[in-house]
């Protein structure tokens, strides 16, 4: 089978191929095109500038974007010279009087969309990934270099030289090459691997960046470019997320190449997957977005400019509970109700409840069209995860993308994107949810939590039948995701519930946590392994009463920690610090600019979103050390970690042990308390 | 990306904040109290939300509510 994996270049794309277990590559001359819009007078000014440049060919046209038909002119050229054309038409137009189409595409997601071919094409949903070879590479820095190399999972010697030789060889063997570089370790075997070798693999290094996303800071380290090779850093997102399954997934359904899908961002992955179905439509892609904000009173703007709903809680131990899901929630919304720039009006078609907006059904919208696929295909996948971990990484690749669909929406940039869209997705999102809380409530449950897609229900009602009937009024899939014989809702610092801090156990015997330690990359391993082990005591607790018979061996387990913790192995006391930003601009002696600042003294600049690995030493002096520095462990500085990570568990024996306290136990903190 | 404008819950924290001013000269023993009726202003943030009212006029309502709430449990209570 003539299998294309991949597709590099510009004016000469190269097309690779894998054809019995041989790699060919094939090239192709690319010439492409761009598509100019305004008055016909401009145009005809246009067309008069063109005819004075002998290399430019261009022809009358009239083609589609989402709104509908356009006449103007098409612009053939090789994609190297686009740049240059646009800013000529810019110029010529005073930056104003044109829309310029089809400017700015990826060469290769053009081609594969327009003669509507796939990367890594498979038979059926159900089949196997078809990879080339693949060598892994990583190791180990110390401060004095390179302390360990591995490859294939195999130790090589750093200093033989052979090792480097035999790196040269596998790589020479194989079209993928996956290294890790977060401590710059990979750069380091493969620079000696150029130097020692053959030197036809040098390494090219394009310094890494930190950037924000979604309010935290992040950093991208030194990428590595091998000619001829596809390189991807093995913690970039959704390698680390999904593997290469779901990395291989988001190259199939975006067009995107392997590499370039390993760089970008889901929400970029989505714009390419817009961008692909709008080609292989014949659907105009704007260079620049034309679709702004409409005028809004204030107070239209106040009622519409919202977020997913989400309750307050009552924190306290609940019994036997559901939790339902709608699947996907926002992309469902987005397929099922047609929301799309061009089918929102404040005119025309249903109205959107809590918006101004109305949408038109009668004309199946480009966005609910594009997404559509995306969706089943997902919907497909988790469906069927369970059965095999290609299917699951498919899934999780998918997911991600599914989660910024909708983010999307919102974002100024996006090519098919507009705020009212988002706005109508978040209010219909809020409509179902509470349409969910009426139908559950009117079945004989009551609801304790939702969070914008979730509830959280107990009572003595047909959950099937309450599924059922809220699939029926919201057109949006609800499955259940867990039935939890408890869940804990935990307070918060103010004493009202925190919205997404709890603690159940499902009647499976397995737990479900958020916000809880055990979950978090900032804590001490040893905060971890007491909530594991904890938890580990209570999962045979099905009831309140099964939990209160735990209380005196939760309270040895917490003594022999406390007791104990200076037998611990240092590795449990290891802390992961992140910091968000530059050390000049934290204003507080803080953790993160201790920790910047002793690594400024060894010589090392840490950037923000950077994840550094300490031990502290001594916490009252602010001594903080790498992990294979000198000093001990401050371990009064860990206890406080510890009493933090004894809280969730110590408030449920609190609830088990109140008498006749019901489903809140903790009625103490309000007013009126018996 | 997405909502420019704050949330009810963060403009009910600026509230908070602001009532949390009187706890410096307040006795210890209304401080309780008063924190309880914090709480209860908090309580029913997203309805007030959906209605679109003002942070105040909701929080004081979120509150009367849940005294209301109270109120007749105690009543409730007595009856029994």
């Amino acid at each position: 089978m003539n299998h294309l994996f991949n597709v590099t270049g510009a004016d000469r794309l190269i097309l690779w191929h894998m054809d019995h277990d041989r790699i060919r590559k094939t090239w192709v001359n690319n010439t492409t095109w761009i598509f100019v819009s305004g008055s016909a007078y401009d145009l005809e000014f246009l067309s008069r500038q063109l005819d004075l440049v002998n290399w430019v060919r261009y022809s009358w046209d009239a083609q589609s974007d989402i709104y509908g038909l356009l006449k103007g002119i098409r612009i053939d050229l090789r994609p190297s010279r686009i740049k240059m054309m646009i800013e000529a038409i810019e110029t010529i137009g005073y930056g104003r009087k044109f829309m310029v189409y089809n400017g700015d595409i990826n060469p290769s997601l053009r081609y594969l969309s327009e003669n509507n071919l796939t990367l890594f094409p498979i038979e059926s949903l159900m089949s196997a990934d078809l990879v080339p070879e693949i060598v892994t590479i990583d190791g180990k820095m110390s401060r004095n270099g390179l302390k360990s190399i591995a490859m294939d999972g195999k130790n090589l010697d750093p200093s033989r030289r052979e090792s480097y030789g035999e790196i040269e060889e596998r790589i020479r063997e194989s079209s993928i090459v996956v290294y890790g570089n977060f401590g710059k370790q990979s750069e380091s075997i493969l620079r000696k691997v150029g130097d020692f070798g053959s030197g036809k693999f040098q390494p090219r290094v394009i310094p890494g960046s930190s950037f924000e996303s979604y309010g935290q800071v992040h950093y991208n380290c030194n990428r590595i470019s091998i000619p001829g090779k596809i390189c991807i850093e093995s913690s970039s997102f959704m390698f680390s997320e999904a593997g290469l399954n779901g990395l291989v997934e988001l190259s199939r359904i975006s067009s995107m190449p392997l590499e370039t899908a390993s760089l970008i961002t889901p929400g970029t992955a989505v714009s390419a997957l817009e961008v692909s179905y709008a080609l292989r439509k014949g659907v105009l892609v704007p260079l620049y977005k034309n679709d702004h904000e409409g005028e809004k009173t204030i107070r239209e703007m106040l009622a519409t400019d919202r977020g997913g709903l989400v309750l307050q809680p009552d924190p306290g131990l609940y019994e036997d509970v559901h939790e339902v899901d709608f699947s996907s929630m926002y992309p469902s919304i987005i397929v099922r109700h047609n929301l799309s720039p061009e089918t929102l009006s404040r005119d025309r078609g249903m109205q959107i409840p809590g918006t101004p907006y109305r949408v038109n059904k009668a004309k199946r919208g480009f966005l609910s069209e594009a997404l559509q696929g995306l969706l089943e295909r997902r919907l497909f996948y988790k469906s069927v995860k369970h059965l095999n971990r290609i299917y699951a990484r498919r899934d999780i690749a998918l997911k991600w993308m599914l989660l910024t669909s909708f983010g999307y929406t919102g974002y100024k940039n996006a090519k098919f994107g507009k705020i009212e869209v988002h706005e109508a997705i978040t209010a219909t999102g809020r409509w179902a949810l509470t349409r969910a809380m009426r139908l559950a409530e009117s079945m004989g449950f009551s609801v304790i939590h939702g969070i914008v897609d979730s509830l959280w229900i107990t009572g003595n009602g047909d959950v099937n039948q309450l599924l059922s009937k809220i699939l029926e009024e919201t057109s949006i899939d609800i499955v259940v995701d867990g039935h939890y014989s408890w869940i804990l809702f935990l307070p918060s610092r103010s004493g009202t519930g925190s919205l997404n801090r709890y603690i159940g156990l499902r009647t499976d015997g397995s737990f479900k946590v958020r916000g809880l330690d055990a979950r978090r990359h900032d804590v001490p391993e040893i905060s971890k392994r007491f909530q594991h082990e904890a938890m580990e005591l209570l999962k045979n607790c099905a009831t309140k009463t099964a939990i209160a018979e735990k209380r005196r061996e939760y309270y040895a387990l917490k003594r022999r920690f406390s007791e104990n913790i200076r037998s611990f192995p240092d590795e449990d006391f290891y802390l992961m610090v992140s910091p968000s930003q530059h050390m000049e601009d934290y204003a507080v002696r803080n953790m993160s600019r201790i920790v910047m600042s002793k690594w400024k003294s060894m010589g090392y600049e840490i950037n923000p979103g950077e994840d550094v690995l300490v031990k502290v030493v001594n916490w009252k002096m602010r001594l903080v050390e790498p992990v294979d520095g000198p000093g001990g462990i401050d371990y009064g500085f860990y206890g406080k970690y510890l009493e933090r990570a004894a809280e969730p568990f110590d408030y449920l024996m609190q609830c088990v042990t109140k008498s006749g306290s019901g489903n809140r136990p903790n009625k103490s903190l309000y007013l009126f308390s018996e | 990306m997405g909502r420019s404008t704050p949330t009810l819950r963060q403009a009910t924290d600026t509230l908070v904040e602001r009532f949390s001013r009187m706890k410096s000269c307040m006795r210890s023993s209304d401080m309780e109290w008063f924190d309880a009726l914090i709480r209860m202003g908090r309580k029913h943030s997203p309805e007030i939300s959906e209605a679109g009212l003002d942070p105040e006029t909701g929080f004081f309502i979120s509150a009367l509510m849940e005294i209301l709430k109270k109120m007749d449990d105690l009543t409730q209570s007595d009856k029994v």
